[in-house]
């Protein structure tokens, strides 16, 4: 706990030494998602289709994947570029610390560039629901602090399942950005609007649905079963695979070298 | 049973092998070629407790592949290590304690912030007290001379001077061993100098024992005398430096200084490398005819006034180890 | 001539040699393509919009993916940006040739050694796939014709926007910021991340004024038909006043950051 507050000040204490590079970034990176939000309400527009979805739960959807997506990102930056630590062999630098290797890699690299988006999302996640719940109960909070801690896991599972690629090659890890990406993209739109098909897909696979779909039926009032409060902590599945992959990855790549 | 065991080890890579050309890049887009290189192969050697050791061997002989074997980092395909009991792969994260690394072309010191921020972070990542830490830093703080430059940024510090600090890095939870890759490489003369320096203090201070790999030969010849030399993979010689001067040099340079010289005595086997007014200096090959004769001859034409023998140069010698084994 | 043909050589081959990158480009995009069309799949099952049908849209998103490297502007090479940033760029100017050419040469042999190693795969695999998810064939030979000469000044537009971005980049010394925010703006505006017609009315309005249109939209447009023969060559022509004005405009801001990096000496 101790070592991940040291990582942590010693990132913001880079910060401090960069800040014009930092709130460039910083802004730049708020500009990104408000171009993404304004793409998605131009198709809304354009197709009429704020008559059938409320403009509110569309931005309560957007935000939490934005907020997870971001937050990954941010303090998963090691395993998100993953192939550099390989790439400068820095990795093996790791290796010779007494210390748990995924503390580490999530020391190795950090950014606060990302907060730009975190700190935009979170506004507009809160502000949502205020609009979207319209009786407030305890189970609901705890529905949006599980929500919440879900959207990263989700995010981290997938940057950690990927890194895993690194050991095998670090050329052309671009594919393994149709994960990240790809369920941003799908999942900053209501995934209401899918079929049936794309919902499983984005439930057993990329689980993102756990935190855009179902949740939002419970919040809106329009189921009352108790399991959509927990349904969230299902992503920890994923992050259990991820981690087994990458362990599994690791001892191959000490083997094998690289 | 000394302090490093390392018996029968090997390791083989699988080496992808690229064609030059836009036809057999284009075929290499299907069909790739592998070649297999035993980057080490069947090495054993013994290490005892404090004593400093050059690694040595051309680039790509399996140097670096060693000592990742040797850290934990690498798992043999075969073969025994066992350092102060451990063995490193397996016994990673209690091994790792015991030892330092630092890589010449590697940097753990965090680049933008000032060399103690890197210091205190590693402190809490080996999880040394305060007093641990405190004692060992005052220490190098003293031998490595780092007082006035622990709050600078990395980025500006001079080379030597951040060599000094991974130095020190590498050092601060104690280490009973430390693994030097190539510590003076891309320094000046005099940072080379004080680095050696250092390395030199700290063997004896702390009892260290020193794992060095470097293709500059003074820093094997200013710190120790053991010396492993490899290539492709296969150990070829373990012993002392003088050993490998011995078997691999007859040749020595003669220096002559006098007044006047009336005559260059013709000596077989002796070669004039440079003639000047007042001096001369010859290459005699000592197995041949002995410096002493050599100098007789040179009494009879001229006034001596001062002899000096020099052995050859060591970089000279591994070139010709090197070409002796075929490297 | 022969200097910039090796240099496309040397690109094409170093892109070649790093397949797992190619692959991995390849498949990235191809997907891409497919979640985007099922993305738009959702809106035009709701109701369909006059400006563009979607056999049209699907088409325009598998060019879009298959020429991606030609059209994206944000796709420069970083090597430049950073040479810029460490000083290394003074080298640039001790080439015995004009800095503009090389530049422009460089990064268009950059996007075209790239994009052959990609486009190919997709338009091979995109035509088969079910319709109406699959890549149409054009609408009539002339368009397809009318396509591919677009498609080609519109590579020549982006390269010069680029040449343009990174002779104020030089001026500023400033890789990211102002520049990283314009670019994306250019791509918005390009069609890039949402084809022209389904931008708001007002949005379309402004892109008739900009270059950035006539980069990707103009030729994916005209190939699915949904731009017309007559208002091809309309644009088509307006595509070359637009080249003719960036040369110039280029040449003059790359002139002046020359100017103002000799005075302070890099």
């Amino acid at each position: 706990m101790k070592l991940i507050k040291n990582y942590l000040s010693m990132y913001l204490k880079i910060l401090f030494e960069y800040k014009a590079n930092f709130i460039i970034s910083f802004i730049s990176q708020m500009f990104s998602l408000f171009l993404e939000l304004y793409t998605v309400f131009c198709l809304f527009n354009k197709f009429s289709f704020f008559k059938v979805y409320n403009r509110y739960e569309l931005l309560l959807g957007f935000s939490i994947i934005w907020f997870g997506m971001s937050f990954a990102e941010q303090f998963g930056r090691g395993f998100d570029h993953f192939d550099n630590l390989i790439r400068k062999g820095n990795f093996d630098l790791l290796l010779i610390r007494p210390r748990n290797i995924y503390l580490q890699i999530f020391g190795s690299d950090m950014s606060y560039e990302k907060s730009g988006r975190v700190i935009v999302a979170s506004f507009i996640f809160i502000y949502s629901l205020t609009k979207v719940i319209t009786s407030f109960n305890i189970l609901k909070l705890l529905l949006i602090f599980n929500v919440v801690i879900a959207s990263v896991i989700i995010y981290m599972s997938l940057f950690i399942a990927s890194a895993s690629f690194c050991f095998i090659t670090v050329e052309g890890l671009e594919f393994v950005n149709i994960f990240t990406n790809g369920s941003k993209q799908v999942g900053q739109y209501p995934m209401g609007i899918y079929n049936k098909t794309i919902r499983r897909i984005f439930t057993f696979i990329i689980p993102i649905c756990l935190v855009n779909y179902y949740p939002l039926k419970y919040l809106n009032g329009s189921t009352n079963s108790i399991y959509y409060v927990f349904m969230p902590l299902l992503c920890f599945i994923m992050l259990f695979i991820s981690i087994l992959i990458f362990n599994f990855s690791m001892k191959k790549y000490c083997s094998t070298g690289s | 049973m000394s302090y490093i065991n390392v018996k029968n080890l090997n390791k083989t890579f699988k080496v992808l092998q690229r064609d030059s050309g836009l036809k057999k890049a284009f075929r290499s887009l299907f069909k790739r070629d592998y070649k297999y290189i035993n980057a080490v192969d069947n090495i054993s050697f013994e290490i005892d407790e404090g004593e400093i050791v050059a690694y040595i061997g051309p680039n790509g002989a399996g140097k670096s592949t060693t000592i990742k074997m040797l850290t934990g980092i690498l798992k043999p395909d075969s073969g025994e290590i066992s350092v102060d009991g451990f063995n490193p792969f397996t016994d990673r994260k209690k091994y790792v304690k015991n030892i330092g690394v630092v890589f010449g072309q590697k940097s753990q010191l965090w680049w933008d912030l000032p060399v103690i921020e890197s210091f205190l972070l590693l402190k809490d990542i080996y999880g040394l007290s305060d007093y641990e830490y405190n004692e060992s830093f005052n220490q190098l703080k003293k031998l490595l001379d780092l007082e006035n430059i622990l709050s600078t940024p990395v980025r500006q510090l001079s080379l030597g001077t951040r060599m000094r600090c991974e130095i020190a890095a590498s050092l601060l939870h104690n280490p009973k061993i430390l693994f030097l890759d190539e510590p003076t490489i891309g320094l000046d003369a005099v940072s080379k100098v004080s680095v050696r320096k250092f390395i030199k203090e700290i063997n004896k201070k702390r009892k260290v024992t020193i794992i060095l790999t470097s293709h500059d030969m003074a820093d094997i010849e200013a710190l120790t005398n053991r010396l492993i030399v490899i290539g492709h993979g296969k150990k070829l010689y373990d012993g002392t430096l003088n050993g490998i001067k011995k078997k691999f040099t007859s040749n020595k340079k003669l220096e002559i200084i006098f007044d006047k010289l009336n005559d260059i005595p013709n000596i077989k086997n002796t070669k004039i490398i440079k003639k000047e007014k007042n001096r001369i200096i010859l290459e005699v090959d000592t197995k041949e005819v002995s410096i002493s004769s050599v100098v007789k001859k040179y009494t009879n034409e001229c006034e001596i006034k001062d002899i000096n023998v020099y052995d050859e140069d060591i970089d000279n010698i591994i070139v010709k180890l090197y070409q002796e084994l075929n490297l | 001539m022969k200097k910039y043909f090796s240099y496309f050589k040397a690109e094409l081959m170093a892109g070649i040699q790093y397949r797992g990158a190619a692959i991995s480009g390849l498949t990235t995009q191809f997907f891409w393509g497919i979640i985007l069309i099922f993305v738009y799949k959702a809106f035009y099952d709701y109701t369909s919009i006059r400006s563009i049908n979607y056999k049209e849209l699907v088409s325009y998103v598998w060019l879009n993916q298959a020429f991606f490297c030609i059209i994206y502007i944000n796709k420069t090479d970083s090597g430049i940006t950073n040479a810029i940033l460490d000083g290394t760029v003074a080298y640039e100017l001790l080439r015995p040739y004009n800095v503009f050419t090389w530049w422009f040469s460089k990064l268009i042999s950059k996007r075209y050694s790239m994009v052959i190693l990609r486009c190919i795969p997709i338009l091979i695999v995109s035509p088969i796939i079910w319709s109406p998810y699959n890549l149409s064939g054009p609408k009539s030979v002339a368009s397809f014709l009318l396509f591919v000469l677009a498609l080609f000044l519109g590579s020549i537009i982006v390269s010069l926007i680029n040449v343009l971005i990174r002779s104020i980049a030089f001026y500023t010394h400033q890789d990211k910021g102002i520049t990283s925010i314009i670019t994306r703006v250019a791509d918005f505006l390009s069609g890039f991340f949402l084809p022209i017609p389904l931008l708001p009315d007002l949005l379309i309005k402004i892109t008739k004024y900009l270059p950035f249109r006539l980069i990707g939209d103009l030729p994916f447009r005209i190939y699915s038909g949904n731009i017309n023969i007559t208002t091809a060559t309309y644009d088509i022509t307006l595509q070359v006043i637009w080249i003719i004005l960036l040369v110039i405009i280029g040449n003059i801001v790359l002139l002046n950051s020359l100017k103002k990096v000799s005075i302070q000496g890099g």
